[in-house]
């Protein structure tokens, strides 16, 4: 064994941190790359990096240095590889498609159900804005116009949207 | 920091300031691209350092992910403000509501309907049916005009024209169907032709109107009755 290999963190460490953490980070990196395949592709490289340097990162921080080290993963690629601007669209498809941690089947199924309740709750005015921006992908520019309201009335009102599907999927079943 | 103004000038808000709400907020403008260029590079750099706004990203992104894959209720799906994604919907989602229980209500239709003609036609045969007019000035009329009267004797006729159809048919393969309807199922000159003339004078056919119930089973009935005689044939 080198010294290089015997400086690596223990797999299982590795694999802990991916278990509770994968899902998280696998968003995160979605977020930053609007892509799935490039997310997953930036979330291998950061395993890769956590498993070779990972030791350096004291045991409380390991999480936010995992993502630290992916998202600097995420910019790499994002220099690399131009991407769409049709994010929404992709997500929703890939998602149905996808297996890997951040897409769980069960948890997936249930965490829909949940938003779909919460969407059934919101006032409709609301519901028209949040369908808008994420079904129509329309900029809230255009929504506010289509709607004839204020700029700030149309993103008020989403922002609020989102607060409460949000409050909703914090809560226990 | 500063995260500056969004695309839409509507909000200015400090890292320091920041409330849990508002970088979720900011979170999910980015990852939606709502910010300015100046506000999404100061976001990536919080993103740089701040673990709270990686995980206001992630979060933001779950939500949205979960948002665009609830299905848009049916009973809303009409109204001009919802529409799905073309990829997401299925074929019991594009159909109307009604469209979709329709495929096997025409063949259930259809035999409701020669039902009904059927048992139509068995009141009007069955001896135990409706009771001879004791009254025959007032005789009831049917929606055609032909009395109750008139349609038993159309539907013994019609029984017995059908006997008759089954060994010599009426038509030639050659000769359409509707000229048998169009000059009359009952035509006196058929049926002399046909050897049968004790039939004319026991029965005043041309006084005679047929229901529309009647012509209606007699066109399955002729139908039924060509395609055996030509598998027979």
């Amino acid at each position: 064994m080198t010294a290089d290999e015997s400086a690596r963190i223990d797999p299982a460490i590795v694999e802990t941190l991916l278990s509770d953490h994968g899902a998280e980070l696998e968003r995160f990196l979605i977020g930053v790359l609007r892509d799935p395949q490039l997310a997953g592709d930036a979330l291998q490289n950061a395993l890769v990096k956590m498993v070779e340097r990972g030791h350096t990162a004291q045991e409380e921080t390991r999480k936010a240095w995992l993502f630290r080290v992916a998202y600097n993963e995420a910019l790499l690629l994002r220099r690399r590889q131009a991407t769409g601007d049709n994010i929404l669209r992709r997500l929703a498809i890939t998602a149905k498609t996808q297996t890997g941690p951040a897409f769980e089947p069960v948890l997936q199924a249930e965490i829909v159900s949940r938003v779909r309740k919460a969407m059934e709750e919101l006032p409709t005015e609301q519901r028209r804005i949040v369908r808008m921006r994420i079904y129509e992908q329309k900029t809230f520019k255009v929504i506010a116009e289509e709607l004839q309201i204020p700029l700030g009335t149309a993103l008020s009102r989403m922002r609020a949207a989102m607060g409460q599907l949000r409050s909703k999927l914090a809560e226990p079943e | 920091m500063t995260y500056g103004k969004t695309k839409n000038n509507s909000m200015t808000t400090k890292s320091n300031g920041l409330n849990s709400l508002d970088l979720e907020w900011l979170a999910f403008q980015y990852f939606t691209d709502e910010l300015t260029e100046d506000a999404r590079i100061q976001f990536e750099n919080s993103l740089e350092k701040d673990q709270l706004a990686r995980e206001a990203l992630a979060r933001a992104v779950e939500l949205t992910q979960a948002v665009a894959m609830v299905e848009v209720p049916s009973h809303e799906a009409a109204s001009n403000d919802t529409v799905c994604l073309p990829s997401e919907m299925d074929a019991t989602q594009i159909l109307p509501p009604n469209r979709a229980s329709s495929a096997w209500m025409a063949p259930t239709a259809w035999l409701a309907v020669v039902g009904l003609v059927c048992v139509a036609a068995l009141l009007y045969w069955n001896p135990l049916g409706p009771p001879a007019n004791l009254h025959p000035g007032s005789q009831p009329v049917t929606e055609n005009g032909a009395s109750a009267s008139d349609s038993g004797e159309l539907a013994s006729l019609w029984v017995e024209t059908g006997e008759f159809l089954v060994t010599t048919p009426l038509v030639s393969e050659d000769e359409p169907v509707d000229g048998l309807l169009d000059n009359g199922l009952l035509d006196d000159r058929q049926l002399e032709s046909q050897g049968e003339p004790g039939m004319r004078s026991e029965v005043d056919v041309d006084r005679l109107q047929a229901p529309s119930w009647m012509m209606a089973a007699f066109t399955v009935f002729t139908d039924v009755e060509m395609q055996e005689s030509r598998h027979e044939n």
